[in-house]
């Protein structure tokens, strides 16, 4: 058989493989990113400023919002408000400090035996902490001098006891009166501290016997003289 | 040979971290601050609208604090002490409690001497003291001091001093204070 092939003007080709060209798939792939990046970058810049926008506009209603609350605050309200809770804790730190003299009188009554008389008493009170007295105390003998300064040191209102200036007389007291002589007569400063909480003033329902203070009543003098009527005009006006 | 697209593309890319670099970097970082600032404002607002419903809750309390307790409160400690009505009241309660009434002053006001006094006395009332001398016996000078007690104002015992008087009687000399508001130091102008 004759090969037709061989006697064709067509020039035959042989198997020749395909360069590939690697150099334009580089560039495709190359140029995928930078399409994909300007694009990213550019709605990224879109969302950057919008979302900026909505911040901003979000931070400024925050301001508003702000002092729109400062505008509310009440600065009277607030002064009232201060002002009342300093009146109460005034009040409340006296009330709190408040004793009870007649309390401290039987306490005293209670500490002081039957032998002993009290000539003179001075007290003094000491900020919100204790009562300080000085009581000049007289007696009969030394033993009852003794005994009073342990029931003084032993009573429970009593924080502290000092006996001082213990003297001794027969006949004359200090103003120079004559006593009743045979029973020598013992003269001691007994200086007592009394705490405060110790002597606290505790309402009593049954003690309450309120007084009514009234303004005093302004007689009007019908044959008044001038300097009289004048009077009346002006304790009216104090009223 | 290179592809015309190829600079492009370069200058797309080099475009876009230019974009980014100039722009949506500092952007994002501007709106971090803004948020910080958003979320300090928020606490703030907060804060303040606490101190608002506060501030409303005290004074709906004060509010209703009734007119008694609160002329109750301002007679206990007023404003300002009448030293004439004081004294009147002290000799009401002396004839009141039986003894007889010698003499009544008004000594002063308490006056604040130094710095140490001043940082003690911040939350103390303002002290009117005065002085009474009154002659009894032993009980009724007890109920003198009993009705003082139940005074509706403070009639605090600051100084006693009790002695016999040639008549057999008790001389009491008594120093008294009572008190008036003082504002906080701070509201004095």
């Amino acid at each position: 058989m004759v090969d037709l092939s061989s006697n064709s003007f067509i020039p035959k080709r042989g198997p020749a493989k395909r360069v590939r060209n690697t150099g334009s798939r580089q560039v495709y792939v190359f140029s995928i990113i930078s399409y994909i990046l300007m694009f990213a970058t550019l709605l990224a810049s879109g969302s950057v400023l919008l979302y900026g926008k909505y911040v901003d506009k979000q931070l400024n209603s925050e301001v508003v919002a702000l002092n729109t609350e400062i505008n509310s605050f009440s600065e009277a309200g607030m002064q009232e408000v201060l002002e009342f809770d300093k009146r109460l804790g005034q009040a409340y730190g006296r009330l709190n400090n408040s004793v009870s003299i007649v309390s401290m009188f039987d306490a005293l009554e209670d500490a002081t035996i039957d032998t002993v008389r009290i000539a003179s008493l001075d007290l003094t009170r000491e900020k919100d902490e204790k009562f300080v007295l000085d009581v000049s105390v007289e007696t009969d003998s030394f033993d009852s001098t003794i005994f009073q300064r342990g029931v003084y040191q032993n009573n429970k209102v009593i924080d502290s006891v000092e006996i001082s200036a213990v003297q001794s007389a027969k006949v004359e007291d200090k103003s120079g009166t004559s006593v009743s002589s045979g029973t020598p007569l013992i003269m001691f400063r007994a200086q007592i501290e009394i705490p405060l909480s110790s002597v606290p003033y505790v309402e009593n329902s049954n003690q309450v016997k309120p007084i009514t203070i009234v303004p005093p009543k302004i007689e009007q003098k019908t044959t008044s003289t001038e300097g009289s009527e004048a009077d009346v005009v002006s304790n009216e006006e104090n009223i | 040979m290179i592809p015309k697209g190829l600079f492009t593309q370069i200058g797309m890319l080099i475009l876009s971290v230019v974009i980014i670099v100039t722009y949506v970097q500092p952007a994002f970082t501007k709106i971090g601050i803004v948020q910080d600032n958003i979320k300090n404002y928020i606490e703030e607002r907060q804060k303040v609208e606490s101190v608002n419903v506060k501030l409303t809750d005290l004074l709906n309390r004060i509010s209703n604090v009734s007119n008694t307790d609160r002329s109750k409160l301002l007679r206990y400690l007023p404003d300002s002490v009448d030293e004439i009505a004081v004294q009147r009241d002290l000799v009401i309660v002396s004839n009141e409690a039986g003894v007889k009434y010698k003499d009544v002053n008004f000594v002063g006001v308490e006056e604040i001497k130094n710095n140490r006094d001043l940082e003690a006395s911040a939350n103390l009332p303002r002290a009117y003291t005065f002085s009474l001398s009154v002659e009894g016996s032993y009980e009724q000078i007890k109920n003198l001091f009993l009705l003082m007690e139940q005074n509706n104002y403070p009639l605090e015992v600051q100084g006693l001093g009790i002695k016999k008087s040639k008549e057999g009687f008790l001389m009491a000399e008594i120093q008294l204070a009572t008190y008036s508001y003082k504002e906080p130091i701070s509201n004095i102008k």
